[in-house]
Order: C-alpha cells, then sequence, then structure tokens
C-alpha cells in the first residue's frame, strides 16, 4: 500500500514523538509581531525572509493549521528559511553522513504558478557561504500552485569537514517569485514523510525561546540599586539585550541565563525588554 | 545589519569590559563579547572591514570620587 510503513521502517526511522528538527513550523509563535519587513530578519519565531516586502501571520492555512505566513512579494525572488542548530560546532549529531532528512511543508501562490527551490547546508552563519557544505537532492524543485499542497524533497546528508566552523544546518527555500503562503514545515530523518508533528503553542514558544526571548511589561524590584532579570530559557550563546527603560541605566550581561540594570532608584525600573540569541 | 554608536562598556561593579552598547538596526542594544553571539560576529566583521569603530569605554570611576 502506497504511503505505508513497515515495522523495518518503523525501526530505521523515527515515527514517534520529536521527529520535527524544525521548531515553529506550525507558524504558531511570533515574538516580534505578527508582520516584519525587514529582509534578512526573523519573522514567525525561527524563520527568517529575504527580499519580502514583509512577512505575516496570516489566517489562509491548509487543513488542521491554524496559520500560515504569508510572503508578500514585491521586486525580487523572495527566500526563506530556517538555521537548525547543530549539537555542537563542527559536530552534525543525528544528522549521520550518508543518511537521508526528508523535508514537507504546506504551501501556494496568490496567483498563477511559481517554481521554487529548496537547499539545505551546513554553514558557519546563517547568510555565509564560507565552509559551506550542501545537502545532495534529485527532487529539490517544486512548483507551488494556487492550491494548498504539501511538497516533499529528500536530501543525503554531507559530511562537515574536520575543524570546520560550521554551527547550522540551513533550510533555504528560494526563488519565490510571487506572494505566497507556508506552513506546517517538518525536517525529519529518514526517507518518509510523515503527517506533521504538531506541538503546543507552550512547548513552541519555549523552544523559540532559547534563541528570542521578549518580555511583556514588567516590574522589577531593586536592591542596592541594582536588579537582575532572569530568561525564561536559558540562551543559545549569551545574548544581546535590548531594554525599555522606566528609570535606571541598563548594564550587563556576562551570562546566558540573565542580565541585570543597575542605578535603579523605583521598583518600576524596567519596561520590556528582548534576548536575542538567534543563529 | 546597521550599527551605530558602538561603544565598549565596563560591568556596573568593575572595570571589566563585558559588552558593547550600540544601536542596532535602530534599537539599543547591549551586545556581549561572545563569538557565538551572532550581533557580535557582525560587528567584528564591520570593525575588521572598517566599516564601524567602537569608541573605548569610560574610564571608571577613582575611589572616593
Amino acid at each position: 500500500m502506497a504511503n505505508s510503513i513497515d515495522l523495518a521502517t518503523l525501526f530505521r526511522e523515527q515515527i514517534g514523538g520529536r521527529r520535527n528538527l524544525i521548531i515553529n513550523g506550525a507558524m504558531q509563535v511570533w515574538q516580534r509581531g505578527t508582520s516584519q519587513s525587514v529582509s534578512g530578519s526573523y519573522a514567525a519565531d525561527r524563520f527568517w525572509m529575504a527580499n519580502a516586502s514583509s512577512a505575516a501571520r496570516d489566517t489562509d492555512a491548509p487543513s488542521g493549521f491554524t496559520y500560515s505566513t504569508k510572503l508578500t512579494h514585491s521586486a525580487s525572488d523572495i527566500a526563506f528559511g530556517q538555521p537548525i542548530e547543530l549539537p555542537a560546532t563542527g559536530k552534525q549529531g543525528q544528522l549521520v553522513s550518508g543518511q537521508t532528512v526528508t523535508l514537507s511543508y504546506y504551501a501556494k501562490v496568490d496567483e498563477g504558478t511559481e517554481p521554487v527551490t529548496t537547499v539545505i547546508n551546513f554553514r558557519e552563519s546563517k547568510f555565509s557561504g564560507t565552509n559551506q557544505v550542501a545537502f545532495t537532492s534529485s527532487n529539490s524543485s517544486a512548483t507551488w500552485t494556487t492550491t494548498w499542497t504539501r511538497y516533499t524533497h529528500s536530501f543525503t546528508i554531507p559530511t562537515i569537514p574536520d575543524n570546520s566552523n560550521n554551527t547550522l544546518a540551513g533550510l533555504e527555500i528560494g526563488n519565490i517569485g510571487g506572494t505566497a503562503y507556508i506552513t506546517g514545515v517538518q525536517l525529519e530523518l529518514g526517507e518518509t514523510a510523515t503527517p506533521f508533528e504538531h506541538r503546543s503553542y507552550g512547548e513552541e514558544l519555549a523552544l523559540c525561546q532559547r534563541y528570542y526571548e521578549k518580555s511583556a511589561n514588567v516590574f522589577i524590584r531593586e536592591a542596592d540599586g541594582m536588579a537582575n532579570v532572569f530568561f525564561k530559557v536559558r540562551k543559545r550563546s549569551y545574548p544581546s539585550i535590548s531594554v525599555t527603560i522606566g528609570s535606571g541605566t541598563a548594564s550587563l550581561l556576562e551570562y546566558p541565563d540573565m542580565f541585570y540594570v543597575s542605578g535603579i532608584n523605583q521598583y518600576y525600573a524596567v519596561e520590556s525588554w528582548e534576548a536575542n540569541s538567534e543563529l | 545589519m546597521e550599527v551605530t554608536n558602538a561603544k565598549y562598556i565596563n560591568a556596573a561593579t568593575t572595570d571589566k569590559i563585558v559588552a558593547i552598547h550600540a544601536t542596532v538596526d535602530g534599537k539599543e542594544t547591549f551586545v556581549p563579547l561572545d563569538p557565538a553571539n551572532t550581533d557580535y560576529a557582525e560587528i567584528m566583521r564591520q570593525v575588521e572591514a572598517g566599516e564601524l569603530t567602537i569608541e573605548p569605554a569610560d574610564e571608571p570611576p577613582t575611589e572616593g570620587a
């Protein structure tokens, strides 16, 4: 029977929980706001876009999903992707050389058809090709239509060179020449695209907060003119901090778990803050 | 990434330089001296390319001042 999973596959490939290597694949979490227009920036948490006039949350979504990302086309072809953190610099962990990963996602365009190309690369940073190593694929292209469709692509995992500083596997869907919608992005080990692994908003938010966390308005009780602010989730690296100060001066910052402010003379010290540790 | 007004800053209680205070894409930001932080990596790239200068930190206050 087509698309069935036999016992051998059950043990060879992951079909249990935590299959999806992509975070926020259902476009649920938008800590930075539900519309972004800066090329190269993150829109839905963990997903960056380039060359779109905007990347915005949209309720046009396939059955089983609440949201998609709408990529509004202006002049240049749009690119859209997510950097997947490796377990350590130069270490590919579960992405074993020679094995297969399968990408799946749902997409559609506003009008006509749109040929797109998908690539995955081990990279040092998300927009740098230095020491890049490409995953290989025989079906990396697709043509999107005006109907929500699930597309799948399989890739063979390459070997990271010794002594490289690669920190991520960069997924990138490019050559998007029209306004498009995408959701349900999943990358999993094995040759089969299994059903999308839905995770709760709380789970996805916590996974996203390893890389970026934005507070609501907060009250901070000072002690001796200083106050500590603790993150909900330990960050990937020491994060950059942006603060909106009610009173006092932000100071910093030698920890992945917290930052502190100094020069405070009242309880209401920091109105809000952002911690950025994105790849 | 647009970086302006970059300046090293000391920790609040010591004269150890712990971060760069800068305007990053229009937002006042404190960037740690961590090569794994992508903002720091980009700032250092701009410095090496001659596109950005980081002002030195203020002198720490002298005792009794």
